[in-house]
């Protein structure tokens, strides 16, 4: 085993270590020649804890205690001290020699002087010179979304955040710059330094969370190089904070929810008289409609479906305690939360749970702090299909089900259109269909991480600026799914003869190492900082599943196994998976005067998942900036008090492929079967799973961002303006070989997108006497094309639509990501000559009839080649389910103790495609919208056509994929509006509450959009995104809650 | 708390700093280059080449050779529109985008691949057994020529390949070769595997090919080649194989006298019992089969890792219940009988109910699906009593594909003897006759209307009709295929379903464009539609 020049040189940093030890415990033996002492008041007098004085140029430093006092040693006569506090205007004091200094904060009205979280360290807002868009906590906790980085929605421009659905727990997708692949665009999430995904956030409590930082351009992702390459997003949990005092809060909602709308679809009258309209229009005679006068005499039924499957006034509750304090030496944070979500449909199976216990400490032990952050968490969720149009989607059942088949009947059992004779495959009794259903999944995490950091100026001012910090992080997490599935008999499609249980568990371990060398020197006013690191990461899970029949016991309660009797019918699974990741990386950044700033990354990445030919890749990027309001020739006024220019240039990687791409793992999935009566026998045939590419590489992202920062009147308005072009190149993807070679295609590198937009964040703050506004607003455009596609047809496509509709979404060369591909339309034939006429003239100047078989009341198709016929090459473009421009409207004003926060969201130009009838089922019910708009004779309608019971043999209305199914999706939504009051502190500090807080909260108050679906926000994969099958809609919630602190 | 941070400055630094930390290697699977080594190694991978001949993918090749007969209609849900490329076919109006064409093409050239494979890897195995080695190159060679057969008849010209190509670019500049050629591919391996394929397999084999099974297959492409093959695609040399071997009609004659002379097979006394799925699935009928079973408990709704027979629920009506009250297994029901088929037998044979599922005495209600005739392919209807437990259950019927029958090859030997030896071909012709109808139904003298009329009733719902309605000629084929489609009672409730008259087009020479998405993945200009009505 070869060894790193790291590990050979333990031994001496094994020395060192003692040797730090060993000095420790004598740092208090160093002279205290010169102290210096003081008080830290804001400017009503109270005192201010937790305020960092530093000497300046140093880092000799310390904070405020619990009363506002500090004491600081090792001052030089001429030194200046300063102090900042977040949210106070900082200051800067010159010593003069003296020993006691008292100080008076202002609040600040401005925020660019405040910390940002960068890769492996921080910086101050006004130095940056990538794109890094900060998110404060306070702000996550103005909604009661349970996944964080849902709460991310519109509060930071360029980063569009969609809900897959409105199922509690549901995944969120988040896409920052636009789609720069055809895989996984989702990026990458680093919890207090551990890297993780979006899935694997769901153990955070919003209000755990100090700060979120999205790190939007390559020149702040490339610092974490292979993975980087879709924007990163830093968490950082609270930690207390020095010399503060002990605090308790108590933090709690509930609320209700409810679906903010409903469909119309046909009640029974209606109902029948669509299905005997169709029929007629089908070629029935009028007596052999499905629904004669007889036969609807004996329809006794109108059940409302929808109403069947929602959930009204579905519960949501939270609770949070938390603690938090410090000492000089050493800090604490913990908390503990329990949440609870109920679905707004399918009650008692979608449902989500969660529990979680944080615990973060630091202790200074001289020139080191130890710190260590732990959570623990437990979540228990059910969830029902939230977007499918197979089996387990509850609203897609819930449409088409024929209201005329009710829920039981009188004597209990359960119906189903069969029992009419309209057996509809998929589609059945939706209530009876969950009545089955017995499943839970638990997920267990438990994640640790310690680490220590190491000051060397508070040994010797020689090695003043020197730091090291060593950390390792380690989650373990157990998913744990169980499920009784019984014996039933509701239709042919939907039955089961024999009860089994499955019990699977996953573990899933994820571990990195990281250290870091800091160095931070200033030279007059040259200011300079080093970092060189060093980062190993793994990430493992091993899973085990099994599933047996004949179940002693007729519940969920003894889905065990061993209840299980019938010992052929075990089956069992398991399987590994391993990826690793070893990283060096440096950064240096430079500024001079906090006037000129230039920083330059480089990261090296080795990964397991590329063979040895691209196993290590290179992320290297550069920026600088220029704070013009700094130089002598600003003019010195308040309308524009700041002004900063900055760019940059990275390259970023993603290895989110899955394992072991590159070579020919051994497939034995190639079953058959030898042998007679008792002899038979299975043999697992083998083959290649697939053909190899030993040079499988990174995919590579290039970015480029051109930003102003601008400060006005006093820094009460500010504004950013970001400009970027990114280009990601490289796709890891399955380009199509000819089936001639036999067995699966290659993951092959290559395809590329650019993605170029603008964003937009200004802020607006002020204060008046007791009246405090806030008003941020963000705003984004992004635009995309593609660049390149690596085979023969320049094209990749994808995705189902309604039934038998396939490829609708498309990646094409000079065409956006993405975008719905289908036939156009032009209107509805109104006369039979109409159809005579729908003709085409081919280059032989032939007259071609496209539609021969089409009758007045049928879809007019255009031949947009105008090659004669209706064929592929018709379809083109007909929208994007990725909007072109998103934007966050945050309005708060807080007055005497009242306040009221508003936040809007929006996401315009984008569009859905509806896919919420089974056309291929002739007794799929029919929205009042479709019934009511259909032909019925010249004139009646030129959008949607007569009805007919199944039309694919013919004119293939419903069965096309066309611009029909696809409707503006822009929408603008209320997502919160808060209204609170806070009890004067006079008043509570009498029970010992230190504050005390009620409010009222509505979510998804109003939503505007033409889209006639459930809801216009339906996000996942690319080749899925805005594709609605009866989407489990957003809830309106309304939420009571409360904050104490004691 | 100093031992404390040691221990954790140094776990850090150790844990991670060896390079070979990313050099990770799979640990649930073999890799290529282990994979091939023992006898046992190699009969996992000729299995692997059975399997595709087996792969149905949602376009079992049997079910569309039907449909576009005069035995079936495509049927289906009630929408019509359900496997569209299946009622493309029974219009012959097949689109080079349709899948069903691409998935056929898609398990050749899979198959193709495998045997190719094994060919390779067999030189590399350490052998021990005398002879394994030629017996299973043997095997590999019976199962490429299928499929380049398959090749043959569904798309006439295509590229050939013999040997795995280092890089996946070479293979999108293979030029089709012409039909002839590909038959003298076919001749190739069928003659080797001739020779090398055992006589009888032990039980435990039951399954792998033997000598007879590719002789008898031999024949049926013959007649094809004679039929079809000549006088459509205008070729004019007698079926040769590269090496200059021609498999003329003597050839055949002499090889299915040793078939049914030698082979040991004998017919099962009731036609019944071959369907009967209480009865074992290799009967002494059977000369080669596509063996499908449970065991496997597939579950692929993709459709290619399917390891039951998948077809059977493709018959089965919808939603039924039978007279009793009791659920049948449900169905599709696609592949539904014409009452064409229905009305050939005669009075009395049994074939009749052994072959058609009435839903009129047999079932209290059931849903209609598109061109409802009331009739269910009844040799693989699904049968409740036997449906799997484990994996999907539509995925896991036992019931095996009979694809090379007694029956079969007796009627072929009655049609090659006719004029050479009539005594030989009526006596063929009537052990099959009898076998089923009894000692009364013996005919005296036959023609070829009646080898026509007794290979339709003993065989419909087997796959073969198509290719024999396609060898006798177009303006017979067409008869039978418009004729037969449009043969629907006045008083069918679903007569709106037969609106469109179908016509068959000789211009498709009743076959499948080449797959659109093929002509898109290799090198412009490389692959070519030769037949008329694709160009």
């Amino acid at each position: 085993m070869k060894k790193s020049s790291f590990k050979n040189d333990s031994s001496s940093w094994r020395k060192l270590l003692f040797l730090l030890m060993g000095l420790y415990f004598s740092v208090s033996a160093f002279a205290q020649s010169s102290t210096v002492s003081g008080t830290v008041k804001d400017d009503t007098g109270n005192t201010l804890v937790g305020v960092t004085v530093v000497v300046k140029g140093t880092t000799n430093g310390t904070v405020t205690n619990i009363d506002g006092a500090y004491t600081i040693t090792k001052v030089p006569e001429n030194a200046i001290l300063s102090f900042s506090f977040v949210g106070m205007t900082s200051q800067e004091i010159a010593r003069e020699g003296k020993s006691s200094i008292n100080v008076t904060m202002a609040a600040t009205t401005h925020d660019i002087d405040e910390l940002v979280v960068v890769g492996y360290g921080s910086q101050k807002k006004s130095l940056i010179t990538g794109s890094i868009a900060k998110v404060d906590g306070s702000e996550l906790t103005k909604t009661s979304s349970l996944r964080i980085n849902q709460a991310l929605q519109g509060k930071t421009a360029g980063v569009v955040i969609t809900n897959n659905s409105g199922q509690p727990g549901e995944f969120v997708s988040v896409r920052i710059r636009g789609i720069g692949t055809n895989g996984d665009n989702e990026p990458l999430y680093i919890v207090d330094g551990l890297p993780t995904n979006g899935y694997g956030i769901d153990y955070l409590n919003s209000s755990d969370i100090e700060s979120i930082e999205v790190l939007k351009d390559a020149a702040s992702a490339a610092i974490y190089g292979a993975r980087g390459g879709n924007g990163v997003v830093l968490i950082t949990t609270k930690k207390g904070k020095k010399s503060e005092k002990f605090n308790v809060s108590y933090d709690a909602y509930i609320g209700i929810q409810n679906p903010w709308h409903t469909l119309d679809v046909l009640g029974a009258s209606d109902y029948m008289d669509a299905m005997n309209e169709a029929a007629i229009n089908s070629g029935s005679k009028p007596d052999k409609v499905p629904f004669t006068d007889a036969r609807r005499d004996t329809i006794n039924w109108d059940t409302n479906w929808q109403e069947q499957m929602l959930n009204r006034n579905a519960k949501k509750e939270s609770h949070v305690i938390s603690l938090t304090g410090g000492s000089a030496t050493s800090t604490y944070s913990s908390s503990l939360s329990y949440l609870n979500q109920e679905g707004i449909l399918a009650k008692g199976n979608s449902f989500y749970d969660r529990f979680t216990y944080r615990l973060n400490t630091t202790r200074q032990f001289g020139m080191m702090t130890v710190g260590s952050n732990l959570n623990l968490a437990q979540m228990t969720n059910r969830s029902v299909g939230a977007n499918d149009t197979y089996d387990g989607s509850a609203l897609i059942q819930a449409l088409n089900l024929p209201p005329i088949v009710p829920v039981k009947y009188d004597n209990g059992v359960w119906a189903t259109p069969t029992d009419f004779g309209m057996g509809m495959q998929e589609i059945s009794n939706p209530i009876a269909l969950l009545s089955y259903r017995n499943s839970e999944s638990k997920t267990r995490k438990a994640i640790a991480n310690v680490y220590a950091d190491f000051d060397f100026g508070q040994l010797i001012d020689a090695l003043s600026g020197l730091k090291f910090k060593t950390s390792y992080n380690y989650e373990y997490s157990n998913v744990h799914y169980r499920s009784y599935s019984p014996v039933y008999d509701l239709d042919p499609t939907h039955k089961n003869v024999i009860n089994s249980v499955t019990t699977t568990d996953n573990h899933y371990v994820r571990w990195n190492v990281d250290n870091t060398l800091t160095y931070v020197k200033s030279f007059g006013e040259n200011n300079i900082s080093l970092l060189a690191g060093h980062s190993a990461f793994r990430d493992y899970n091993e899973s085990l599943t099994g599933t047996k029949k004949d179940v002693i016991f007729d519940d969920f309660e003894h889905a065990y196994l061993d209840n299980a009797k019938d010992p052929l019918s075990a089956e069992t699974g398991g399987t590994f998976v391993d990826h690793t990741l070893l990283s060096y990386f440096g950064r240096v950044d430079y500024d001079f005067a906090n006037k000129y700033m230039a920083t330059a990354t480089i990261r090296r990445d080795g990964s397991s998942r590329f063979g040895s030919a691209n196993k290590y890749g290179y992320f290297p990027s550069v920026s600088a900036g220029w704070v013009i309001s700094r130089e002598d020739f600003f003019p010195q006024t308040d309308a524009v008090n700041f002004m900063k220019v900055r760019a940059s240039w990275g390259q970023n990687g993603n290895e989110n492929i899955g394992n072991f791409g590159y070579i020919s793992t051994m497939s034995s999935s190639c079953i058959y079967y030898f042998g007679a009566g008792n002899d038979i026998a299975q043999y697992n045939g083998i083959q290649p799973s697939k053909i190899a590419n030993p040079t499988l590489r990174w995919e590579t992202s290039e970015q480029s961002n051109v930003a102003f920062d601008l400060g006005f009147l006093n820094n009460k308005l500010t504004a950013t303006i970001d400009l970027y072009n990114k280009t990601t190149k490289d796709w890891l993807i399955t380009a199509p070989v000819p089936l001639l070679v036999g067995n699966s295609a290659p993951t092959i590198n290559g395809g590329s997108v650019k993605n170029s937009g603008i964003e937009l964040e200004m802020g607006y703050k002020v204060k008046a006497g007791d009246l405090n506004l806030d008003i941020k607003l963000t705003g984004a455009y992004n635009k995309s094309e593609v660049l390149e596609i690596p085979n023969t047809e320049k094209v990749l496509s994808d995705g189902t639509g309604g039934f038998g509709q396939s490829g609708i979404i498309r990646f094409e060369v000079g065409q956006p990501v993405g975008f719905f591909w289908g036939y156009k339309t032009d209107g509805i034939f109104q006369t039979v000559d109409d159809v005579k006429n729908h003709v085409t003239v081919d280059s032989l100047g032939v007259s071609r009839v496209l539609q021969g078989g089409a009758k007045p009341g049928d879809v007019i198709f255009v031949d947009t080649n105008k090659d004669g016929k209706l064929s592929d090459e018709d379809r083109v473009n007909l929208g994007s389910p990725n909007p072109d421009f998103t934007g966050g409207f945050n309005f708060t004003l807080d007055w005497k103790g009242i306040d009221l926060n508003m936040f809007w969201y929006a996401a315009i130009g984008q569009e859905t495609w509806m896919a919420l009838r089974r056309y291929d089922q002739p007794f799929s019910n029919y929205t009042t919208e479709v019934y009511e708009g259909a032909w019925r004779g010249e004139g009646t309608s030129n959008h949607y056509p007569r009805l007919t019971k199944t039309d694919a043999n013919y004119n293939g209305n419903w069965k096309t994929p066309s611009d029909l199914f696809v409707y503006n999706s822009s929408y603008g939504r209320l997502r919160s509006l808060t209204l609170g009051y806070t009890f004067p502190k006079t008043l509570t500090r009498k029970v010992k509450i230190e504050n005390l807080r009620l409010y009222v909260m509505g979510e998804n108050l109003i939503t505007i959009t033409k889209y006639p679906g459930y809801d216009p926000e339906i996000g996942g994969g690319v080749f899925s995104a805005g594709i609605d099958r009866g989407v489990y809609p957003q809830p309106k919630t309304i939420t009571f809650g409360m904050n104490i602190t004691f | 708390m100093k031992k404390i941070l040691l221990a954790i400055s140094l776990i850090a630094i150790l844990q991670a700093c060896t390079t070979d930390f990313v050099e990770l290697s799979p640990k649930v699977s073999k890799l290529e280059s282990n994979a091939y080594i023992t006898e046992n190694d190699a009969m996992l991978a000729l299995t692997a080449v059975y399997d595709a001949l087996s792969v149905q993918n949602w376009n079992f090749a049997p079910i569309m050779a039907d449909i576009k007969s005069d035995d079936a209609y495509a049927g289906g849900d009630a929408s019509g529109g359900d496997m569209e490329y299946w009622q493309e076919q029974e219009r012959f109006n097949i689109a080079a985008e349709s899948s069903a064409p691409l998935n056929m093409w898609n398990r050749c050239y899979s198959g193709i691949y495998r045997a190719n494979l094994f060919i390779e890897k067999a030189e590399g195995i350490q052998w021990k057994t005398d002879g394994l080695k030629t017996r299973m190159v043997a095997e590999a060679k019976f199962l490429r020529a299928y499929f380049y057969w398959d090749l043959a008849r569904h798309f006439g010209w295509v590229p050939i390949i013999t040997t795995n190509l280092p890089s996946v670019e070479d293979y999108k500049n293979i030029p089709q070769s012409e039909p002839v050629a590909v038959y003298s591919q076919i001749a190739s391996d069928l003659l080797e595997a001739e020779k090398g394929c055992p006589a009888s397999v032990p039980s435990a084999q039951v399954g792998r090919v033997t000598k007879y099974a590719v002789q008898s297959l031999m024949t049926r492409i013959y007649l094809l080649y004679e039929g079809f093959a000549k006088p459509v695609l205008g070729i004019s040399q007698d079926w040769t194989s590269n090496e200059g071997t021609v498999i003329n009609k003597a050839y055949v004659q002499t090889a299915l006298k040793d078939v049914i002379n030698n082979g040991g097979y004998s017919l099962v006394p009731s036609y019944a019992d071959l369907f009967d799925w209480t009865n074992d699935q290799n009967t002494s009928e059977n000369i080669f089969s596509w063996q499908y079973s449970e065991l496997g408990k597939s579950s692929d709704w993709g459709g290619w890792n399917v390891n039951g027979n998948f077809s059977v629920v493709f018959y089965g009506p919808r939603s039924a219940r039978m007279l009793d009250g009791t659920a049948l297994a449900e169905g599709y029901s696609f592949a539904v009988p014409t009452w064409n088929l229905y009305n050939e037998f005669e009075a009395g044979d049994p074939r009749r109910d052994v072959t058609i599922f009435d839903a009129s005495l047999n079932l209290a209600s059931y849903t209609t699906g598109y061109q409802n005739t009331g009739y269910f392919n009844e040799k693989f209807r699904p049968r409740i009593e036997y449906q799997a437990t484990g994996g999907a259950a539509q995925h896991n019927w036992f019931i095996n594909y009979p694809d090379i029958r007694l029956a079969d090859v007796l009627l072929m030997a009655s049609e090659i003897f006719l004029t050479d030896d009539p005594a030989f071909s009526l006596d063929c012709f009537n052990k099959v006759r009898v076998r089923a109808m009894g000692d009364a139904a013996k005919k005296s003298s036959i023609n070829i209307d009646d080898i026509y009329h007794e290979r339709r009733v003993e065989l419909s719902g087997e796959g073969h009709r198509y290719w024999d309605l396609i060898r006798r000629g177009f303006d017979y084929a067409a008869d039978k295929i418009n004729n037969g489609y449009m043969d629907v009672p006045a008083d069918a409730a679903s007569i709106a379903d037969f609106a469109l008259p179908r016509v068959f087009n000789p211009q498709t020479y009743g076959m499948f464009p080449i797959p659109a998405t093929e002509i898109r993945n290799v090198n412009e200009g490389v692959l070519k539609q030769f037949i008329p009505a694709y160009k």
